[in-house]
């Protein structure tokens, strides 16, 4: 805090007797009106999630403490600048690699299916101001990140990020820039695979943000890329570009701000989805530390992405779960978190039932939280909004 | 939602007995922290995520092992994220010509208690800086040397902004106990 310091002096202007008696006067206000706060589980859902986010910046922050080291193994930046840039076809091209040492984690891939494959890098082991590469193969198609981690002094972003893609004698490049969201910088947001038991909260936070997907009915994969737009309150955005045999394809950003982004396999098809949750529930009917955001499963066909949600009733309804067991451990403030329930059980045709459910918990006084709308008021907010985002129909 | 026990310290290895104590942590003062940022900012709402900011920033130095004192970190960054947001706001109201006067929300903060006062209205038309030392003076039970030490300021800088306080406040609580 920029306090201004100020000189000690003396206030005898006033009896410290009348000021004993404003003291009192305050501290019984302040027993008497200190709000109740039941944080609960959703305090340590939400730091967990602003931890992970943070994890990811403060890796090359502390990367780039070590510049003075890797400094004499650093790759001069004009040796990439050369190398052309942009879609189609750029034949004879001799994929980026660096010309020195610094070749980090190019380790295998990670593969929970066949469809699926997203490399692992891990940049706490990258120096600062180095050139490195990470790969990830998907039958013949292999995809390669190559980029310059920061450097002092704003030692954040990845520079001259570019992605290679390989089939065959073919090898086309684009630059990764920063999402049109971004601060500027580069910035990668993990997209590793979901273990089994996780719905929406990726359980590695790792920098495994380079993944190739082969999603179902399409030709070929989709290079995805996992990227941060930073500052908080924002932040996750997936970048999807179509690789064909004549090229990769314009990237399309899906901006999914404070919801994850993580890559699963579909129970229902066994193709691979997208994991992510509807941020527009964020601040909708409590704080962003108790809302609820409902579960949204995506997949990148035919250039663009298109919500598949509905055909995955097995995740929405381990998602519909959690949502009721978090408001059940809320009793003061769980509004948000039960409006998510409702919006999964719409998704799963459960409207009646869950109104049912809602106009029960109204006549139970359960419907209360720190805010407004509560009561019979809250039904009637959710259901408009629920209505107006096309989770139930009225 | 997932608990910190999700996350792993910055080499990688889990670090279990840290993750104890801070999730204890979370339970334990949670409430005494959103309490302080409500008084602070004047927002349940803000409140609950600065708290929940406070301990995000904390995990790492926590877990490294770089904090004696949790407690009294935690009630430092309240203070100090508050004080950021407070900016933060003002910033966005002066760019934003459509803003208007920002509402104090203290929904729930007296009710049922009979009272004529709305205490986080009135500590709100407080000078900042006087704001916090009436807060961890009087809500957080802190003495002057110990307020000092958080705010980093002289003892007696301390004393002359919660007289000032006091004499401020003063004439507000009595003419909310006439009206």
């Amino acid at each position: 805090m920029p306090e201004h310091d100020e000189p000690e002096h003396d206030e005898p202007e006033r009896e410290e007797p009348e000021r004993e008696e404003t003291a009192d006067r305050l501290r019984r206000e302040f027993g008497r009106q200190a709000p109740e706060f039941d944080l609960g589980a959703s305090l340590a859902g939400r730091v967990t999630g602003l931890v992970r986010r943070r994890r990811r910046l403060r890796l090359v922050a502390a990367v780039a403490a070590t510049a003075a080291v890797m400094a004499a193994v650093a790759v001069p930046l004009s040796a990439l600048r050369s190398t052309p840039l942009g879609h189609g076809v750029t034949p004879a091209m001799t994929p980026t690699t660096p010309t020195t040492t610094p070749t980090t984690p190019t380790t295998p891939t990670t593969s929970p299916g066949p469809a699926l494959a997203c490399n692992t890098l891990d940049l706490s082991t990258t120096g600062s101001a180095t050139r490195f590469t990470t790969t990830t193969s998907l039958g013949p198609v292999t995809a390669t990140l190559a980029a310059t981690t920061g450097g002092p002094p704003q030692g954040s972003g990845l520079s001259d990020a570019v992605v290679t893609v390989a089939e065959g004698a073919s090898h086309f490049t684009e630059a990764v820039t920063p999402p049109a969201q971004a601060n500027g910088d580069v910035v990668l947001s993990s997209l590793a695979p979901l273990p089994a038991d996780a719905v929406t909260t990726p359980q590695t936070p790792n920098d495994d943000a380079l993944c190739l997907v082969h999603f179902p009915g399409d030709a070929g994969p989709t290079l995805l890329i996992g990227l941060d737009t930073g500052y908080a309150h924002c932040c996750t955005v997936v970048r999807a570009l179509t690789v064909s045999p004549t090229g990769l394809a314009a990237p399309v950003d899906m901006n999914t701000m404070n919801a994850p982004a993580s890559l699963t396999t579909s129970p229902t098809d066994g193709g691979p989805l997208i994991v992510t949750a509807d941020n527009a529930f964020a601040y909708q009917f409590t704080s962003f530390a108790f809302s609820g955001l409902p579960i949204r499963l995506l997949r990148f066909t035919g250039g663009a992405f298109v919500d598949v949600t509905k055909l995955n009733p097995d995740l929405v309804t381990t998602d519909a779960r959690r949502w009721m067991t978090a408001f059940n451990a809320n009793a003061t403030n769980g509004l948000g978190l039960l409006a998510a329930w409702v919006a999964d059980e719409c998704v799963l045709g459960h409207a009646p039932s869950a109104y049912a459910t809602l106009n029960g918990l109204l006549a139970g006084g359960k419907l209360v939280g720190p805010t407004a709308p509560q009561g019979a008021a809250y039904v009637a907010a959710l259901k408009a909004f629920l209505t107006q985002h096309g989770y139930c129909r009225s | 939602m997932g608990g910190i026990e999700g996350v792993r310290t910055r080499t990688g290895a889990t670090n279990t007995g840290a993750e104890d104590a801070f999730g204890a942590a979370m339970a334990d003062q949670g409430f005494r922290l959103a309490r302080l940022a409500f008084f602070l900012c004047g927002d349940r709402t803000r409140a609950e995520d600065l708290v929940a900011e406070a301990f995000a920033g904390a995990w790492p130095k926590w877990s490294a092992g770089r904090v004696d004192n949790l407690g009294a970190y935690l009630r430092r960054s309240v203070v100090n994220l508050a004080a950021k947001d407070r900016r933060h706001r003002l910033v966005v109201s002066r760019h934003d010509a459509r803003a208007t006067t920002t509402r104090l929300v203290t929904p729930g903060a007296d009710e049922g208690l009979g009272t004529r006062i709305d205490l986080a209205q009135i500590l709100c038309t407080l000078p900042p800086a006087q704001r916090v030392v009436v807060v961890l003076r009087y809500l957080e039970d802190m003495s002057e040397a110990e307020i000092a030490a958080l705010l980093g300021v002289p003892p007696g800088t301390v004393k002359s902004r919660l007289s000032r306080a006091l004499d401020g406040l003063r004439s507000q609580l009595e003419g909310a106990d006439h009206a």
